[in-house]
């Protein structure tokens, strides 16, 4: 019985050895702070960020505007799906992309409120309006970082402050058991990001975050061929049909549709002048989604998103739909983030830029 | 922790009321998922008891009565939870209804009660031995409840007959660390099974055969025979964690699979692949229809009608139906062609390959939504013009690591002594052994999936 209980723990051992490997690890910075206040170090240096993994896109924003000593002229908001807004299409003004991945309406309050905060809110605020914004949305609570700053938009708005979030222990235990940590934790070793993460960028084969807030993707993403693009446009529309809940929309929500208002409302009534971005899609997972009657949601958020722009009389501009953006499947990184050159274009037409 | 757990309370409890740390043990696991529906297995458990014990001391026509009322309550079951639906929809669909216009009976937004499909068929595996003398009817309601409800088989089998399981109830186990061993040894191994492969397969397979018309030859035959592969390791890998678990507890449940990838005939597959279900319906529905003791047009019948019930038991949809049937047309046409293949001097490895081809298109009809979407992916086998197995979803590193544990997994059962895995540690150096131990432990942490859905057979 003895030898079998001594055989059970020594078959355990790789299980200690993971706990201890995500805590030694900690890639996504659960248990200690991250790298977010050395890469603003870089970025108010002017200089970009290399390797950035698992990095808290909200964290560094909210430390990035601790240390911003003047508003930008120029500000984006949203998903990932608007990290490809560079500076260099506002030449003449000064700018920053607090785009955070995965955005939700909470993160547009949040950072919106945060700047209202610090003084800092824009001349002008470009809007990227993923449709999940106006949906219902069990998103995380990394908008929590700056919830000082969504108090600020919910009290001018006269909108309810949110519910306390869930506590942050309980994230900390489940990460250090999780294998699936462990594994994220491995991936990064291998490709010994962690240990360069926020060096300033040493080639063009990184992602780097640059000195403007907008995204750099690595080598392997820049050069993927359309092939290859179409291909994880084939997979992710496969993925939609299967799971409708992966595009984290369905609906339009009446209550999230006033809330977007009111923090348009809130810009106005702060002189920013406000402009939405329809991001599209590759031609592909457009054209999937269409025949496998899954595009409807999208239809619907776009529309909404359209009408209410008319009603405000606030510049809209893209499409959800490539055709209707004007963009063509060789501009896509993947399946939903277009390249700089289709974005560019789009804020042409609006107007926006030069 | 369940099993720990239930380990401590079942070796601590008085022999004498074991069953009941067990059939508690097997109603908390069950209610787990819908906790309402134990009522479904109580209703059916009470029936089939009481209707035995009835059977036992009658005969004739009242015998063969209970019978049809024990197999009437557990085929009901079926039908209401498992068949209305399916059948509202063709009946709409032969009165010439459209999806979008109302159907001529409501349908039920009921979920399928887990494992409802095993549980139905281990119960009148019961009652129908009861009923031809074969087992005497057992009159302890706890020990009867759970024989139907053993955890470890509960919802995914290996379905058991009343001989192999019931007396195992009145044994005295002890905890055996050697046996103990064994077990956990199965189930780290069919836990590599399911979370390493196949659960590492799933995706490639879902996005192919999710939007079957987007997709092109390779990534077809690709996810066609990842699906294979994942079936196999998704259902077999389930039943390495049943027979470890019951081992484990000194229990012992009848082998499921034989290493059926490498048969050399859709016969022999079938004495390879769910074993337990093939064998029930050879013993309860196909001999009773007279088996291959009649004519040869008759025994084709015989073949045809077991297939197509057995398709229709993993699901409720015309895909599972014509998989059915294509199994039936394979079977007639073996024995059509059996003493010509006889004659044709054929190396194994070219049998083998052939079987999985053809065990291969079955699934297609298995794992599409449609029959149109399986005639449509079977249609584009054709199309070789886009090599485009960037539409799996799947990096090139993945699809690499992918192919490399498929042709381990055939490797490793090709090389096998027995069917059983834990035979290939026989007689190895320790360093050999522990190797393989820390080999196993490390892929599941390393390589495992930790978020995927559920087994593949829960479903049914």
């Amino acid at each position: 019985m003895r030898s079998f209980g001594v055989k059970l723990l020594l078959v355990l051992l790789p299980v200690l050895l993971m706990v201890i490997g995500n805590v030694v690890f900690d890639p996504a910075h659960v248990l200690r702070d991250g790298p977010e206040r050395r890469i603003v170090d870089l970025l108010m240096a002017g200089k970009p960020a290399g390797a950035i993994v698992n990095l808290d896109e909200r964290r560094l924003v909210y430390d990035y505007l601790q240390r911003l000593p003047a508003a930008r002229e120029v500000t984006v908001i949203g998903s990932s799906r608007g990290m490809q807004i560079r500076g260099r299409l506002f030449a003449g003004s000064t700018f920053f992309n607090a785009s955070v991945s995965g955005a939700t309406l909470e993160d547009l309050f949040a950072i919106a409120g945060e700047h209202a905060r610090r003084g800092l809110l824009p001349r002008r605020m470009v809007i990227d309006l993923p449709p999940r914004l106006v949906g219902v949305v069990e998103g995380g609570d990394q908008w929590r970082v700056m919830e000082a700053g969504y108090d600020v938009v919910a009290d001018a708005s006269g909108l309810p402050r949110p519910a306390p979030g869930r506590s942050i222990e309980r994230d900390r235990i489940e990460a250090i058991v999780s294998p699936a940590y462990f594994q994220q934790a491995l991936r990064e070793v291998k490709a010994r990001r962690s240990l360069r993460l926020a060096a300033p960028l040493e080639g063009t084969d990184q992602g780097a975050l640059m000195p403007d807030g907008s995204r750099m993707y690595p080598r392997s993403v820049r050069d993927r061929t359309p092939e290859q693009v179409e291909g994880m446009a084939v997979a992710r529309a496969a993925a939609l049909h299967r799971a409708p809940e992966l595009a984290a929309f369905a609906r339009v929500d009446a209550v999230s549709a006033r809330r977007f208002e009111a923090l348009i409302a809130f810009l106005r009534a702060h002189h920013v002048e406000v402009a939405l971005v329809l991001a599209p899609f590759h031609p592909t997972l457009v054209r999937l989604l269409r025949a496998s009657n899954d595009y409807g949601p999208f239809s619907t958020a776009e529309v909404f998103y359209r009408g209410l722009a008319t009603r405000l009389a606030v510049p809209i501009g893209g499409s959800y739909d490539d055709v209707v953006a004007g963009c063509t499947g060789d501009e896509f990184y993947d399946s939903e983030h277009p390249r700089e050159s289709c974005v560019a274009r789009i804020l042409r037409t609006m107007s926006v830029v030069e | 922790m369940f099993l720990p757990l239930l380990c401590l309370a079942y070796f601590a409890t008085p022999r004498r009321v074991r069953w009941l740390t067990l059939l508690v043990a097997s109603c908390v696991f069950y209610m787990a998922f819908v906790p309402a529906y134990i009522l479904v297995l109580f209703a059916l458990i009470l029936v089939d008891c009481a209707a035995a014990i009835a059977m036992e001391p009658s005969a004739g026509a009242k015998r063969r009565a209970i019978l049809i009322v024990s197999l009437t309550a557990n085929i009901g079951m079926l039908a209401v939870f498992k068949y209305y639906n399916f059948a509202v929809v063709t009946l709409a669909g032969i009165l010439g209804r459209s999806a979008a216009q109302a159907t001529p009976l409501p349908l039920l937004a009921w979920v399928l009660p887990l494992g409802l499909s095993f549980h139905t068929f281990q119960s009148m595996a019961y009652t129908i031995e009861v009923y031809q003398g074969r087992y005497p009817a057992e009159r302890h309601l706890g020990r009867y409840a759970l024989y139907v409800m053993f955890f470890p088989q509960l919802v995914a089998g290996p379905i058991e007959r009343p001989a192999h399981l019931l007396p195992q109830f009145l044994e005295e186990h002890r905890f055996d660390p050697a046996r103990a061993a064994d077990g956990l040894k199965l189930i780290a191994w069919g836990l590599f099974k399911k979370m390493v492969i196949a659960d590492g397969l799933s995706g490639a397979v879902d996005s192919v055969y999710t939007l079957p018309s987007a997709h092109h030859a390779p990534s077809i035959v690709l996810a066609t025979i990842f699906f294979a592969v994942q079936i196999y390791c998704d259902f077999s890998g389930y039943t390495d964690i049943a027979i470890g678990t019951a081992e484990v507890i000194g229990f012992r449940l009848v082998t499921n699979f034989r290493r059926p990838y490498l048969s050399r005939s859709i016969r022999e597959f079938w004495s390879r692949w769910h074993i337990s279900l093939s064998t029930w319906f050879r013993d309860y529905v196909y001999i009773p229809l007279g088996g291959s003791r009649v004519s040869a047009p008759h025994w084709a019948v015989n073949i045809f009608i077991t297939f197509l019930i057995s398709g229709l038991w993993h699901g409720a949809n015309w895909t599972f139906v014509a998989w059915g049937a294509l199994h039936g047309f394979y079977m007639l046409a073996g024995r059509a062609t059996a003493s010509l293949r006889a004659r044709i001097p054929t190396l194994p490895a070219v049998q083998i390959a052939l079987t999985f081809i053809l065990v291969s298109i079955g699934w297609v009809f298995f794992r599409a939504a449609s029959l149109t979407d399986a005639v449509t992916l079977i249609g584009r086998m054709g199309d070789w013009s886009v090599f485009d197995v960037d539409s799996l979803g799947l990096t090139r590193g993945q699809l690499i690591l992918s192919c490399g544990l498929i042709a381990g997994l055939l490797a490793i059962e090709a090389s096998l002594p027995s069917d059983d895995i834990r035979r290939v540690l026989h007689g190895r150096p320790m360093w050999a052994r522990w190797t393989m131990y820390y080999g196993i432990v490390l892929a599941i942490l390393l390589l495992g999936v930790f978020n995927a859905s559920k087994f593949i057979y829960f479903q049914f």
